[in-house]
């Protein structure tokens, strides 16, 4: 057995490194001071749309401990309610794993209303544990717009990820 | 089936079981952090402060870029409104210096009416001006992270405000960034009075642009565009500072448009008023519950 050089390790550890970490840089993009409204959501969106799409594609590279490590950073970024961020990436992650084989095989709208259905819950789930960490119900139109970010990001985003995945992970 | 694969077979579901197992784990870990993170709690509170601390300065060398390309569009599209502008700001200039002078007129009379009754001045504000870094608002969450942190003599606490009034109040310290907790979060309340009617109300946000009063009186004659400014009670903030504008009165809920423009925010000035307010002790409570002592005893109106 050939023992791969450093060089080689390396080239390999930022390329399996790519899925978290162009998760945690769509994050970090968001929180620029863009003086754009809506931008938390829409980072929120973009991770949901990301995990999901990594977990479902590459889940050797988008493990639990990446959806983790994502929601802790989110949670500790963001400065939403703690902990809340991290429960329900840590659940799009493990929806996406546990029906990967079932999603994988359908065609891309397919793909994307599964992605419509689990961002639906994503957002409704967040939206609940909010209002219960407040004590009242906050505005469902939020969720509603968390929502409808992740549905309309995923395609672009989804198209921007398989062209990575091909042209830096499955094609090296 | 052979020794070999049902070793295999055994070893991937020995692999299945841990890995459910650890999910499980991080599941419940998501909902203890939920629990701890609740209250504010200190510990939480001092890991983001430092989470923000590393990442403010990063994200503010980042915005660099971003600001001078915003702001060179925004000179070619002040270039093209010169004349519309000049003459707007011709037309202000005249009522400011008819507002000068009454000004001066009640500058005036105050004095003399302060030498009347040796009144004593409170002590002057000192004020910070804070670059806003990164708007971390969301869905669920209205707040901004500055530039400025306990080394700038930030303190928990302060008042945050711009030209046209209030934005908020410092809700966490780091080294060198601090939390603001805008007016429009839903755990936002904020003491205040109507200008005109004196209805006493407490300022609620509900993490939408317009925030609403809150426990205002019965037989209070609040009218669509009164003003609304702080009443200095709970001592968070002083008398006063201007807040917003009743946009609508309609079934009991009294809606407020704030002065502030939270989508343009640049600087903010963090106010020292010296006030012995109660937010700057960590209490270790919610903070709603300390400005509202009287919310337990009374329904919403």
């Amino acid at each position: 057995m050939i023992r791969p050089t450093i060089g080689q390790q390396l080239d390999f550890a930022w390329r399996a490194a790519l899925p978290v970490t162009l998760t945690l840089l769509l994050l970090f993009l968001t929180m620029l001071p863009w003086h754009l409204p809506k931008l938390g959501t829409v980072g929120a969106a973009c991770v949901f749309v990301s995990v999901f799409f990594w977990s479902l594609h590459q889940p050797g590279l988008m493990s639990m401990w990446g959806a983790l490590a994502i929601g802790l950073v989110h949670d500790l970024m963001t400065l939403a309610p703690f902990g809340i961020g991290l429960l329900v990436i840590l659940l799009v992650h493990g929806v996406a794993v546990s029906r990967r084989k079932a999603v994988i095989a359908l065609p891309f709208l397919l793909e994307w209303l599964v992605f419509g259905l689990v961002a639906a819950g994503a957002s409704l789930l967040t939206w609940l544990l909010v209002s219960l960490l407040h004590e009242q119900f906050v505005d469902l139109g939020e969720a509603l717009q968390l929502f409808l970010l992740a549905f309309t990001c995923y395609p672009p985003l989804a198209a921007v990820f398989a062209w990575v995945e091909r042209r830096y992970i499955s094609g090296a | 089936m052979n020794k070999r694969t049902g070793a295999i077979g055994t070893a991937a579901i020995t692999r299945s079981w841990t890995q459910r197992f650890t999910f499980g784990l991080m599941i419940a870990f998501a909902f203890g952090l939920m629990l701890v993170g609740k209250p504010d709690s200190v510990l939480v509170s001092h890991v983001r402060m430092m989470t923000i601390d590393l990442a403010a300065p990063v994200i503010n060398a980042v915005s660099q870029p971003i600001d001078a390309a915003r702001e060179t569009v925004g000179d070619v599209s002040d270039y093209l409104q010169l004349k519309a502008e000049n003459e707007a700001l011709r037309r202000q200039n005249e009522t400011l210096i008819e507002w000068q002078r009454v000004a001066r007129e009640l500058q005036a009379e105050n004095a003399g009416l302060r030498d009347l009754l040796h009144f004593q001045p409170s002590p002057r504000a000192s004020f910070i001006s804070a670059p806003v870094v990164s708007d971390t608002s969301s869905s669920f969450l209205r707040s901004l992270i500055v530039l400025a942190g306990k080394r700038a003599g930030v303190e928990k606490g302060q008042a945050a405000v711009t030209g046209a009034g209030l934005a908020g109040r410092v809700l966490e310290v780091g080294e060198k960034s601090a939390r603001i907790l805008l007016i429009t979060d839903i755990s936002a309340r904020v003491p205040v009075v109507a200008e005109r009617s004196r209805d006493q109300a407490v300022l609620a946000g509900r993490n939408s642009g317009l925030p609403e009063l809150l426990y205002l009186p019965r037989d209070s004659d609040l009218k669509v565009g009164d003003r609304i400014v702080t009443s200095g009670q709970g001592g968070v903030f002083p008398a006063g500072l201007p807040v917003g504008e009743v946009t609508s009165v309609a079934g009991g809920r009294v809606e407020v448009r704030p002065f502030v423009d939270f989508s343009r925010l640049e600087m903010l000035r963090i106010i020292d008023f010296n006030l012995p307010g109660i937010l700057k002790q960590d209490l270790g409570v919610d903070t709603t519950q300390v400005l509202e002592p009287w919310a337990s005893g009374e329904d919403e109106r």
